[in-house]
């Protein structure tokens, strides 16, 4: 099940802590699934989801669009996870990848989603922006921090990569 | 919707059901996965070197300081996962660099992998409002080619990243200290350039591009962004190493060091001389940066002038076009890749040498942007 955008818009009601709360209990398992995907961890997502939690909690009464604002730090300290050590996000992966041939190798991805995780990493968001989160190209380029012509390149780019490496 | 879009679906949606999702009970329990080692107390101080005309600029820092504690030669603590913390290794002549894990021995030289900055506190867009990243990724120590014109003269290196087919790395050698830029072309080493030394080296098929220091780059420098002359940030990128690897740029450019909260701590003017593009002309200039970028030996003046008139006309940030004008030469040019060398160009090769030409040498040519 994809995460919706929709979904992502949150009703306000008198109480913040029920707000809060609803929009966690709504928006935590996307925003976990979201970051797997970027990441490669489910360690890493599970953290970085409630993470995002906590600075949407921190500037909750200024926020217009709490899910959309979730969804941006997500990707955001998705890819800081992946920048802040090459060395230990080789290592994640590679233990993620080993997660992921069990977990899904009876559907055949694994290979996909070993090349996918190997992308650069606004490659990798954009391909998880378009083919799982659904979301068109104005979206896309602000959830990643890129103009709307750098979506259409860096989507062609890992594409191309990924057919090669296929093939 | 094509096939691999199809397959991406589904993979993604395999992976996703696979997910575990953990609800807390207490959301301010601590988060500690998303924030990076960083128990490193920069240490350093700084010293930089920037690269100017023909493929990479590289801003290098790093200095020694008395006040400040400098634990070079204390074994990092671990941390939880096995991961070291940066630690400093004097490079020569006081030259300290940041590195992470234990250095491995290629071709008889010394290479540790460098350690990244600090990690940011704030979005890199809130700091450069739009500006696009250059891809530097990490290259495992194990990884770099260190060409045989080194062996004998280097003892050690520190690798920076790599730039699609181009390795990168700070050096440092016993003989003179030369603390250098090296960029290999990871497929071929004997496809090698150095820039941007301290001190004269002795080795290299050439010095690429003028050095240009920056010497007082503070070594809390977590981000740096290149400002062009009106004050618009254009580009940012992370530092590897104390160091950072901008293409040439416009006269004018300022880069602008940023701590890890988004603050400025230093700024300084970049100038790229001009007048080194001249003297060595503008089809040389631009082929140098082909050959380099792609592997693909055409240096034909004649033909470069040709492309320049075509090249010169193209927004930077008009990719599509880029793109086609790429697939175009490195098509063209195929047929003159190294005799022996196993590189493979593609059109992404293509694709960024020639956005080096539109912004490095298409800047100085009459009529060019």
């Amino acid at each position: 099940v994809s995460y919706s955008y929709e979904s992502s818009k949150v009703e306000r009601g008198t109480s913040v802590n029920d707000d809060f709360e609803r929009l966690y209990r709504n928006e935590l398992a996307g925003l976990v699934r979201l970051a797997h995907l970027l990441t490669g961890s489910n360690v890493a997502a599970d953290d970085i989801a409630h993470e995002a939690f906590l600075k949407v909690r921190d500037r909750w009464s200024s926020l217009e669009n709490p899910g959309g604002y979730l969804r941006v730090v997500t990707v955001n300290l998705s890819q800081n996870w992946s920048r802040s050590d090459g060395r230990r996000t080789a290592r994640e992966r590679r233990f993620a990848a080993r997660n992921v041939t069990s977990a899904d190798g009876v559907d055949g991805h694994d290979e996909l989603l070993a090349l996918v995780d190997h992308l650069p990493f606004r490659q990798r968001a954009v391909l998880v922006a378009r083919y799982w989160l659904d979301l068109p190209e104005s979206e896309i380029s602000e959830l990643v921090g890129c103009r709307p012509g750098t979506v259409k390149s860096l989507a062609s780019r890992a594409l191309s990569t990924l057919r090669k490496e296929l093939s | 919707m094509s096939d691999l879009g199809e397959q991406l679906r589904e993979a993604f949606a395999s992976r996703a059901d696979t997910t575990a999702v953990e609800y807390r009970t207490n959301l301010s329990s601590p988060v500690t996965v998303a924030a990076p080692p960083k128990s490193w107390k920069p240490i350093i101080a700084v010293a930089a070197v920037t690269v100017a005309i023909m493929v990479a600029g590289l801003a290098l820092l790093s200095r020694s300081t008395a006040d400040e504690q400098v634990p070079a030669t204390v074994p990092p603590p671990s941390t939880s996962d096995g991961i070291s913390d940066p630690e400093m290794i004097n490079v020569g002549a006081g030259w300290e660099v940041p590195v992470v894990g234990e250095p491995v021995t290629v071709n008889g030289v010394t290479v540790y992998q460098g350690a990244p900055a600090p990690e940011l506190e704030v979005d890199p867009e809130t700091v450069v409002g739009d500006a696009a990243d250059l891809a530097l990724e990490p290259i495992e120590p194990g990884d770099f080619p260190v060409p045989d014109e080194l062996v004998g003269d280097v003892d050690v290196l520190v690798t920076v990243g790599r730039i699609g087919s181009v390795a990168m790395a700070v050096h440092a050698s016993d003989s003179s200290g030369a603390v250098c830029v090296l960029r290999v072309l990871i497929d071929d080493p004997a496809g090698l350039w150095v820039s941007g030394c301290s001190s004269s080296s002795t080795y290299g098929s050439g010095v690429a591009g003028t050095a240009l220091s920056w010497p007082t780059l503070p070594s809390e420098t977590a981000l740096v962004v290149e400002e062009d002359a009106d004050g618009t940030p254009q580009r940012y990128q992370l530092p590897i190493a104390n160091a950072v690897v901008f293409t040439p740029a416009d006269e004018g450019t300022v880069l602008v060091a940023y701590d890890a909260a988004g603050g400025v701590l230093d700024r300084t003017v970049r100038p790229v001389d001009s007048s080194d593009l001249a003297a060595g002309g503008l089809a040389e200039s631009a082929a140098l940066n082909w050959v380099n970028m792609t592997g693909l030996n055409q240096n034909d003046a004649e033909v470069w002038a040709d492309r320049l008139d075509d090249i010169c006309t193209i927004p930077v940030n008009d990719t599509e076009r880029i793109r086609e004008l790429a697939d175009e030469y490195v098509s063209a040019d195929l047929t003159l890749i190294r005799a022996g060398s196993t590189f493979e160009p593609s059109a992404d090769d293509g694709v960024r040498a020639l956005e080096l030409i539109i912004q490095s040498v298409c800047s100085s040519k009459p009529g060019g942007r």
